[in-house]
């Protein structure tokens, strides 16, 4: 399911209360749902949820995917590794959304040690938090004065918000 | 004009492909955004040093496909030597013209000084680096 960012709410104040109009995408369905009398906030948070959901959902499937049709020798990822994925994703996104931020899609797939790696990429930047059972890095790529520059660093759980702030270019 | 150095020292533009599954749409070397913007995998730079093509010389970007349904990217040249990792100052990348006897336009991405063993981690970041300077010039067309 897409939910489809490019839709930005309509909304009309009355009192307290917002009224918001989003777009579910599915398959070329479109649903109407109608959220009423919910904050801002609680609005991004179901967003984020239902976001949340899908991410999870694609990790779990790459425990199905073919590992051998490229040749490239990546590892297959184990259920150890999705679940370890699946546990800190979600600490991330209760992270990213306690704090009010809108979460953005991002492209999952597995990576060279198994495990699930998940991209954003925005603008001139990328994150990519991969994870495995026994380890968890983050890597940005980004552009500045002309140079193409890349890290790659242990992921803690404190650098969740720093990161996302990052990626988001608020940093 | 003949290029008597090693390394490709003009702007160029480089050709290489990338892989989509035939059998199965769903793992594949790229990811096709909603805005049907395609971004290529880091996959799709296999470990060692990346094979290219020097567009220059190639007839036909389609040329570098080896399969029908492969998608062809370009990276310019001048990006690829912008690449430059904080943790690993002593490395640079560049573009060295290594034509064979079936392919004159033959060339490889290198991380420089050359080793024969370059850590995993310093050539996963090396591919996500590649990935990102990477454009689709031709959609994969599997199935």
């Amino acid at each position: 399911m897409i939910l489809s960012s490019a839709d930005n709410p309509i909304s009309t104040k009355t009192h307290s209360e917002y009224y918001y109009n989003y777009r579910y995408e599915n398959k070329g369905f479109v649903v109407r749902h109608l959220f009423v009398g919910q904050s801002n906030e609680s609005i991004i948070s179901a967003k984020n949820s239902i976001l949340l959901r899908d991410m999870l959902s694609e990790i779990e499937s790459l425990l199905e995917n073919e590992y051998d049709w490229d040749e490239i020798d990546y590892r297959k990822p184990t259920p150890e590794d999705i679940k370890r994925s699946k546990e800190i994703l979600t600490e991330f996104v209760s992270i990213i959304d306690s704090e009010g931020y809108s979460l953005k899609r991002p492209h999952i797939s597995n990576f060279e040690e198994g495990g699930a790696s998940i991209k954003w990429k925005i603008g001139e930047r990328t994150l990519y938090l991969e994870i495995t059972q026994n380890e968890s890095g983050f890597s940005k790529v980004w552009r500045e004065s002309g140079k193409r520059l890349g890290i790659e660093r242990i992921l803690l759980k404190k650098d969740y918000l720093r990161l996302w702030k990052w990626i988001i270019n608020e940093e | 004009m003949k290029n008597n150095s090693k390394y490709v020292d003009e702007i160029e533009l480089l050709y290489r492909y990338f892989r989509s599954n035939e059998d199965n749409p769903n793992v594949k070397h790229y990811t096709k955004e909603e805005s049907d913007n395609i971004l290529i995998d880091r996959a799709a730079f296999s470990s060692g040093n990346p094979s290219v093509n020097r567009a220059k010389l190639t007839r036909c970007p389609k040329d570098v496909k080896d399969k029908p349904s492969d998608g062809v990217m370009g990276i310019w040249t001048k990006d690829v030597k912008a690449i430059r990792l904080p943790d690993y100052q002593n490395y640079t990348v560049n573009v060295k013209i290594t034509p064979d006897e079936n392919n004159i336009a033959h060339a490889e991405i290198v991380l420089l000084p050359e080793q024969d063993r370059i850590s995993r981690r310093v050539s996963r970041l090396f591919r996500k680096m590649l990935a990102d300077i990477s454009v689709c010039i031709i959609e994969p067309n599997p199935l």
